[in-house]
């Protein structure tokens, strides 16, 4: 598990820091510039005022995506993993990280799930480093043509069978 | 404290008891439905909140006749839906008791929650306001107990997940966003 403990403090004060002045202490102000390093990556930069507020938008979105995927459990469930009490959870304090190991170790679980998300299929979308090229094909010349000849069939002209009309044989009653 | 629970709500099939002992209740899930199903406090004071049971010697069998009278400090046109909702419903009743027993070997708080009505559900029997009560002062109190003919077979259950924590944690999953 990642270290969120500091992430989730800052994200619990960041709605008093941004609104009320007196909240912007220096500690408050060094758990930002942690929290921020762990989610990011990189170091904060304080050069303007507003600084610390835009990396605590920055973390608490962040936060958001990684929350969960929709696993839910039926209300009134408490899973348990016999011998392990830090497994234990209602729908209230499901990970999805604890959600999917019950579904791996105790498949027969799936019962008390209210909902369990369907596996997302990748989609292909291109990152924006790799440069899509087309495929390199000889338009010209006999690829070409025989191109044209798949795109265009030849045109079969419909034969329409005269019918065979036989003229009536003159007889005697026939003519007048 | 008490809570409702819709009658209908409740999952029979999910919902599981100790193999030793039908009267404790080890895991009480509630279906998912739309609307949702939730558990609805109501919250006593000063021993407001009563509860009784009896057992009813009938012609051929015996039954259980659970009862709970509780008490609204108060006549909004809220209360009086909620009153008349109640009226027309079906429901159980968790309640949290003060006793709750020191056990070493089984863990503590098996004692503290039952459940009531498990059965066939309990219904308002009695509504009662009286303007001039001194001890009410004017608010309203509730009785609810089994229907006349069905009683329930067994007394409350006794309700228990794993531990005292974990039961609080099984309710709190349940509460209704109004109760939290």
């Amino acid at each position: 598990m990642p270290p969120f403990s500091i992430v989730e403090e800052v994200c619990l004060f960041a709605r008093d820091y941004i609104n009320v002045k007196s909240f912007r202490t220096s500690l408050r102000k060094q758990k930002i510039r942690q929290a921020y390093e762990i989610i990011t990556g990189k170091k904060i930069v304080i050069s303007c005022s507003t600084c610390y507020i835009e990396a605590l938008l920055e973390i608490t979105n962040k936060i958001k995506m990684a929350t969960r995927k929709g696993y839910e459990l039926k209300r009134g469930v408490l899973l348990q993993a016999f011998g392990d009490a830090s497994k234990a959870c209602t729908n209230d304090t499901l990970t999805d990280e604890l959600a999917e190991w019950y579904l791996k170790y105790y498949p027969e679980k799936a019962i008390y799930f209210s909902k369990i998300p369907v596996p997302v299929q990748p989609v292909g979308v291109t990152p924006p480093q790799v440069k899509v090229e087309p495929p390199k094909i000889d338009w010209v010349g006999e690829s070409a043509r025989a191109m044209s000849d798949v795109f265009k069939p030849p045109v079969e002209k419909p034969v329409v069978e005269k019918p065979i009309v036989k003229k009536p044989k003159r007889t005697a009653k026939n003519k007048r | 404290m008490a809570y409702f629970i819709n009658y209908d709500c409740i999952d029979k099939d999910l919902s599981t008891f100790d193999p030793d002992n039908s009267l404790l209740c080890t895991q009480l899930v509630l279906k998912t439905l739309s609307p949702p199903c939730y558990a609805f406090c109501v919250e006593g004071y000063n021993f407001s909140n009563e509860h009784t049971v009896a057992m009813v010697k009938k012609t051929y069998q015996k039954v259980w006749d659970h009862n709970f009278i509780f008490r609204i400090f108060d006549n909004t046109p809220e209360d009086k839906l909620w009153i008349q909702n109640a009226v027309d419903s079906r429901f159980l009743i968790i309640i949290e008791n003060n006793y709750n027993k020191a056990d070493a070997l089984l863990g503590d708080g098996r004692t503290v929650f039952e459940i009531l009505g498990w059965d066939f559900g309990l219904e308002l029997n009695a509504v009662e306001r009286n303007v001039n009560d001194e001890e009410l002062l004017g608010g309203w109190m509730l009785t609810a107990g089994c229907s006349d003919k069905l009683k329930e077979s067994l007394p409350p259950l006794s309700f228990f997940v794993t531990d005292i924590a974990g039961t609080r944690a099984a309710l709190a999953s349940m509460l209704a966003p109004c109760c939290e």
